[in-house]
C-alpha cells in the first residue's frame, strides 16, 4: 500500500460526498415536479411524449398497478432487444457483417440488460453489431436505470405519504428519470470521455501490422501465426457514459473498462468510478429530503460509506501482498512499479485504482471492471464477491441500492423495536407483520437463488463443471460468483468460466430475472402498505434513525445477515483458497 | 463484464477472423422457447404481484 494510493482513495470518496447533496436535492426537485433549469427544454418534450403515448401524468397508481406497469414495460423492451439481436444481420450499422445472435445467448442477453445486470456471455466486438449495441443494449442501460430510480422514488413516497394508497405514476417517473437525470448527464459525460480518448464512430474495424508476429493456439487447437491485429471501433463513448452512470456495466469491448478505448486515462478512470456512485449517493440524500429528515439520509449514506471503506481496505491490502508462490519476482512497491499482485491488472491503473474500482463496481450493481477479478488474491477476490452477497446495498445500483437498503432499514428498526419491547416505527410509520413478512421474503429470495443454482451447478459435471477452467476452491468461487453476480444484478464476472453454454445462459437468465423482479414486488408491497399508514408522532420510546447508533445497528444487521447466510460458502471458496495458497497450493 | 475471455491468442484470432459468434442457427423452435420463456417469466411475475396483494388482504 502506498500514500499515493490512499490519497487517491480519499480524494474519490471526498468528491462523492461533495456531489451527493446537490445530486440528491436535484433528484428530489425532479420527482416532486418542481421547476428545474432544464424545464424550458425538457418540459415540452415530456408533454409531447405523454400526448403521443396517451399517458395522463396526473393519474397516480397503487403499488400493484405501479408494479404491473413496470413489468409490462420490462417485458416489452426485453422482447424488443431479443428480436434486434436475432435479426441484426438484416439491419443496418453492421460493418463487420456479424451474424444474428444465437437464440439462447440472445435470451440471456435480453434478460441481462433488462434487469440492469449486463452479464455478457459473449465477446461484444465479435458478436453485436453497432445497431444492436446502440438500440438493443445502450437504450436498455437508460431504461433499466430509469426503472430503478422510479422504484426507489416510489418507495420513498410510500414512506413520506400518509393515508393514501398511491405511489405516483410509473410512466411519469420513468420519463423524468430519463429526460431530467440520465440523458443530460450522459451527453456531457460522453463528450468528456471523448476528450480523454474514448472512441465514438461507425467505422469498420482497423487492421494494424504487428511488429513481432505471434504464434498463437486457436480455440480449435490449431497453431496460427498472427501477423496483423484487428482494432475494434464503434460508438463507444455514448455507451460508456450510461454504462457507468446507470450502474449497468456491460462493456462495448470484451475487456470492459480495462480496454484503452473504454477507459484510456487515470482521469477517465476516476470519472467512471465517480459516476457509478453519483446517483446512488444522491438518492440517499433524496430519501432524507423527501421524508423530511435530511439527517436520516446522511445516516444511511454513512452506513454505505462504512461498508465501502471496509471493502476497499481489505481489497487494497490483499492485492498489495506479494504472491508467495511467485519466487524470484520483485513484488515490492517502488517508484518504478506498483508492487503486489499485478496479475490481471492494467499497469495504467496499478493496485490502488484496481482495488478501488473492483470495490466500487461491486458495491454498486455496476459490474464494469478495469482489472480481472479472477486474478485477484483469494481474499482480494472475496471482497467483490462479498459486496454483491450483501445484497448490492452499499450505494448499490441506481435506485435498487436504495430500496434494498430500505428493506434492511425496516429489518433494523424491527430488531431495535424487539429489543426495547415496543412496536417498531420508521419515520413515524408503524412497522407491522405484513411489512416484516415482505422484508423477509425480499431477503430470502436472494440467497435461495444464489445457493440453489450454485449447488445444482457443482453437482452436475456435464452442466456446471464442464465449462469450468479451474478446479478446487477457486472453481467453486467462479461458479458462486457467476450466480451471485447474476442474482445481484451486478454483471461482473470472475471469469475462468465459459458461461456461453445452454445451461449457464439459461440458468443465469432465470437467476437475473428472479433476482430483479421477484425482489421488486415485495419491496413495492411494503411501500404501498407504508403509504396507507398514519404518521405516529415521535415519543421518548421511538428509535431515532438519524444517529450514529442507528448507522451502527444498520451496518451490524447487514453484516450479520450477510455473514450468517453466506459464510459457509465463502469459507469453502476464497477463504480455503487463501489458506491453501500459503500452504503452497494453487488452482 | 465478459465471460469466456480465453487466452489473448484465441481472442486475437477470433477478432482477426471477424467473428467468434457461432453461425446463425436459424432455429425457430429455440426462438419460440425463448419468447415463451420471456412471456412465462413475466406471467409468473404478475401472479406473484397478485399473491403478495392477497397476503395483505387476508392478514388478521
Amino acid at each position: 500500500m502506498s500514500l499515493n494510493g490512499w490519497l487517491q482513495i480519499v480524494l474519490f470518496i471526498a468528491v462523492v460526498l461533495l456531489l451527493a447533496r446537490p445530486m440528491g436535492l436535484y433528484l428530489a426537485r425532479v420527482f416532486e415536479r418542481r421547476r428545474t433549469f432544464l424545464d424550458p427544454v425538457l418540459a415540452p418534450c415530456e408533454r409531447l411524449l405523454y400526448k403521443v403515448t396517451r399517458i395522463d401524468p396526473a393519474h397516480e397508481m397503487r403499488w400493484n398497478e405501479y408494479t404491473l406497469a413496470m413489468l409490462i414495460f420490462s417485458a416489452a423492451t426485453m422482447l424488443l432487444t431479443y428480436i434486434i439481436e436475432r435479426v441484426q444481420h438484416f439491419l443496418p450499422l453492421n460493418p463487420q457483417h456479424l451474424p444474428g445472435v444465437e437464440p439462447i445467448l440472445a435470451f440471456n442477453t435480453a434478460v441481462s440488460f433488462t434487469t440492469n445486470t449486463n452479464w455478457q456471455s459473449y465477446t461484444p466486438e465479435t458478436t453485436m453489431s453497432y445497431l444492436t449495441q446502440m438500440l438493443g443494449l445502450a437504450t436498455h442501460n437508460f431504461w433499466s436505470a430509469a426503472v430503478g430510480i422510479a422504484l426507489a422514488i416510489a418507495f420513498i413516497r410510500g414512506i413520506s405519504r400518509r393515508e393514501t394508497n398511491l405511489l405516483g405514476n410509473f410512466w411519469v417517473d420513468l420519463t423524468r428519470a430519463t429526460l431530467w437525470v440520465l440523458l443530460p448527464i450522459c451527453i456531457a459525460y460522453s463528450v468528456g470521455l471523448v476528450s480523454q480518448g474514448v472512441v465514438q464512430n461507425f467505422r469498420s474495424y482497423d487492421t494494424a501490422r504487428l511488429l513481432e508476429p505471434q504464434k498463437v493456439t486457436g480455440t480449435d487447437g490449431k497453431v496460427t501465426t498472427v501477423t496483423t491485429q484487428t482494432i475494434a471501433q464503434g460508438p463507444v463513448a455514448s455507451q460508456e457514459a450510461i454504462k457507468m452512470l446507470g450502474t449497468n456495466g456491460g462493456g462495448f469491448f470484451n475487456s470492459n473498462s480495462a480496454h484503452p478505448f473504454e477507459n484510456p486515462t487515470p482521469l477517465s478512470n476516476f470519472l467512471e468510478m465517480l459516476s457509478i456512485f453519483l446517483i446512488p449517493a444522491g438518492l440517499a440524500i433524496t430519501l432524507g429530503h423527501m421524508t423530511g429528515s435530511p439527517r436520516h439520509g446522511w445516516a444511511v449514506l454513512a452506513a454505505m460509506v462504512v461498508l465501502w471503506f471496509a471493502g476497499v481496505v481489505t481489497c487494497y491490502w490483499a492485492e498489495s501482498q506479494a504472491n508467495p508462490l511467485m519466487h524470484g519476482v520483485d513484488q515490492q512497491v517502488s517508484l518504478l512499479q506498483s508492487g503486489g499482485n499485478m496479475e490481471g491488472k492494467e499497469v495504467r491503473f496499478g493496485i490502488a485504482n484496481s482495488a478501488l474500482f473492483a470495490t466500487v463496481t461491486t458495491d454498486a450493481s455496476c459490474g464494469a471492471v478495469n482489472a480481472m477479478h479472477d486474478s485477484f488474491m483469494p481474499l482480494g477476490g472475496m471482497v467483490p464477491l462479498a459486496n454483491i452477497l450483501l445484497g448490492e446495498i452499499v450505494f448499490g445500483g441506481v435506485g435498487s441500492g436504495l430500496y434494498g437498503m430500505l428493506v434492511f432499514i425496516i429489518l433494523s428498526v424491527f430488531i431495535a423495536g424487539l429489543m426495547v419491547g415496543r412496536t417498531p416505527e420508521y419515520l413515524g410509520k408503524k412497522i407491522e407483520a405484513f411489512d416484516v413478512q415482505m422484508a423477509m421474503l425480499y431477503l430470502l429470495i436472494f440467497p435461495l437463488i444464489i445457493l440453489g443454482f450454485s449447488a445444482v451447478a457443482v453437482l452436475m459435471p456435464n452442466l456446471g463443471l464442464s465449462s469450468l477452467a479451474n478446479h478446487g476452491p477457486h472453481g467453486l468461487s467462479e461458479i458462486l460468483y457467476a450466480y451471485t453476480s447474476a442474482t445481484g444484478n451486478n454483471g461482473s464476472a470472475f471469469a475462468g468460466l465459459n458461461a456461453n453454454t445452454h445451461w449457464y445462459n439459461g440458468s443465469l437468465a432465470v437467476a437475473m430475472f428472479f433476482g430483479r423482479f421477484l425482489m421488486i414486488v415485495p419491496m413495492l408491497a411494503i411501500a404501498g402498505n407504508l403509504a396507507r399508514k398514519k404518521i405516529v408522532p415521535a415519543s421518548a420510546g421511538t428509535f431515532p434513525v438519524t444517529t450514529p447508533l442507528f448507522t451502527t445497528l444498520l451496518v451490524g444487521v447487514i453484516l450479520i445477515v450477510g455473514a450468517l447466510t453466506f459464510f459457509p460458502a465463502l469459507s469453502l471458496g476464497p477463504v480455503l483458497e487463501h489458506l491453501l495458497l500459503h500452504a503452497g497450493h494453487t488452482f | 463484464m465478459v465471460n469466456g475471455f480465453g487466452s489473448n491468442g484465441s481472442y486475437m484470432v477470433a477478432l482477426r477472423r471477424g467473428t467468434a459468434a457461432k453461425k446463425e442457427a436459424g432455429s425457430t423452435m429455440l426462438d419460440l422457447v425463448s419468447i415463451l420463456a420471456i412471456a412465462g417469466m413475466f406471467a409468473l411475475g404478475c401472479l406473484y404481484v397478485r399473491g403478495c396483494d392477497c397476503l395483505k388482504e387476508v392478514r388478521p
